[in-house]
């Protein structure tokens, strides 16, 4: 009769074990939240990023100025604090060293996940005559 | 005893439903955990990925510009590398080694090609230097790759005879097909049933342009020596199915005996992290449109 009163040391692993599931799951759910978020973010960003790098491409070569220019896509306003530039620049001519017509392309794309700041960079070259000229 | 072993029964079975929820829960849980690391490394591929393209296509820019060259993006620490632009389809061989043969896709019936004799980004029609110009006294043809179809060729010279652009034309049939001699083509020195070998495909017809041979004399260079060569249209007749073509230049001096480019192909690789990726492109150089040989073409007003 004592015995059956009594917890037996299998029941109580097998609370110990529930318990620290418990505690494992509700632990990890918050940094799941966080990393599917993230990497909703990073598909997104990727998304706007490339539409601006084929924009880009589809523009008459005479038609790239060089500058800094804000990214104009609605999609951003989905990102966390979300901002993004587009800059067009001349060929370093350390690398055109024959004064090739090309244009550097590089998108920006900035937003905050739990706090820190996230940044999405892409380079590409844009020639004259080139690739949807 | 009865009811206490009911009892003890029935705490068993608590544990077992809390045992198999907590298994339930636990795999959800832990599916989830993997579904959210697998998304996470997915999308970091992929943007790896799409910097090594964009890297991959930079690299094909710049050698569209002539600029072969890699190159590394310090601030998103990608680049481009092994970038090769052959420049010339077919390539220029060595001095001492014949051109390999230029050998075109299947062709249906009246499907038109576009060789090109002189090189269309120089100058034309001045041919300054040799290479520009095709300047060979013959070229070889071959076309059709069945004994039973019997394809017939028509082709295009078009020159520069010092002032004005030419064009002549000469048909070439099968020696074996019973619609030739009374559609008049030319069968003199046409060879055909000969099974002529070329990397690409097997040949039934061929003819050396140039031989001075047939009765509209396929003389390339012979009176016309002060002329220069721009380009043959080539043209299949008669052919139920399609078949190949090809043509090839003669002699063994270099690209001063080649034909001019036809097309090039760029090779590019871009590489961001550990993810490359390889852009190949093919540019086919500018050729004039299948209806140019069916227009009638002047300088001037044209009076009835």
């Amino acid at each position: 009769m004592n015995n059956q009163r009594g917890v037996s040391l299998v029941e109580s692993l097998l609370v110990i074990v529930a318990v620290a599931a418990i505690v494992f799951l509700m632990v990890n759910i918050p940094n799941v939240v966080n990393l599917m978020g993230k990497s909703n973010h990073l598909s997104l960003v990727r998304e706007i990023g490339l539409k601006q790098l084929e924009d880009k491409r589809t523009t008459s070569y005479i038609n790239l100025v060089n500058g800094t220019t804000t990214i104009s896509d609605t999609r951003i306003s989905l990102l966390p604090q979300g901002t993004g530039t587009v800059t067009v620049a001349d060929c370093d001519p350390s690398i055109c060293t024959n004064s090739e017509h090309i244009k550097k392309i590089t998108i920006t794309v900035s937003w905050k996940d739990n706090n820190k700041q996230q940044d999405f960079k892409i380079d590409t070259f844009v020639g004259e005559g080139g690739l949807n000229q | 005893m009865k009811k206490q072993g009911s009892t003890r029964s029935q705490a068993g079975q608590i544990i077992l439903i809390l045992i198999l929820v907590m298994t339930v829960a636990l795999g959800i849980g832990l599916s989830v955990i993997q579904k959210s690391l697998v998304d996470i490394s997915t999308a970091s591929k992929a943007e790896e990925s799409s910097r090594a393209f964009s890297a991959a296509e930079a690299g094909v820019e710049s050698s569209l510009q002539g600029n072969t060259n890699g190159q590394n993006f310090a601030e998103t620490l990608s680049g481009f590398k092994n970038v090769s632009d052959s420049g010339l389809i077919p390539s220029v061989p060595a001095v001492g080694s014949r051109q390999t043969a230029l050998e075109y896709l299947l062709l249906a019936k009246e499907d038109i090609v576009h060789i090109w004799l002189a090189d269309p980004n120089a100058n034309l029609p001045t041919c300054v230097y040799s290479s520009v110009c095709y300047n060979q006294s013959t070229l070889e043809v071959y076309w059709g790759n069945s004994s039973t179809d019997k394809a017939a060729l028509e082709l295009t010279l078009v020159y520069y005879d010092g002032s004005i652009y030419q064009s002549r034309k000469w048909y070439l049939d099968n020696p074996f097909a019973v619609r030739n001699p009374p559609n008049g083509f030319d069968t003199v020195n046409v060879f055909c049933g000969g099974n002529y070998s070329l990397p690409g495909a097997v040949y039934q017809c061929h003819k050396t342009l140039g031989d001075n041979s047939g009765t509209n004399n396929t003389s390339l260079l012979g009176p016309l020596n002060s002329y220069k060569l721009m380009l043959i249209r080539a043209r299949l007749l008669y052919n139920t199915n399609s078949q190949p073509l090809a043509v090839q230049a003669v002699g063994t001096c270099g690209r001063d005996c080649s034909l001019p480019p036809q097309a090039r192909q760029i090779v590019s690789t871009g590489i961001s992290g550990e993810t490359q990726r390889t852009v190949k492109l093919f540019q086919m150089y500018k050729v004039v449109p299948p209806f140019f040989d069916y227009a009638l073409f002047s300088s001037g007003e044209i009076n009835k």
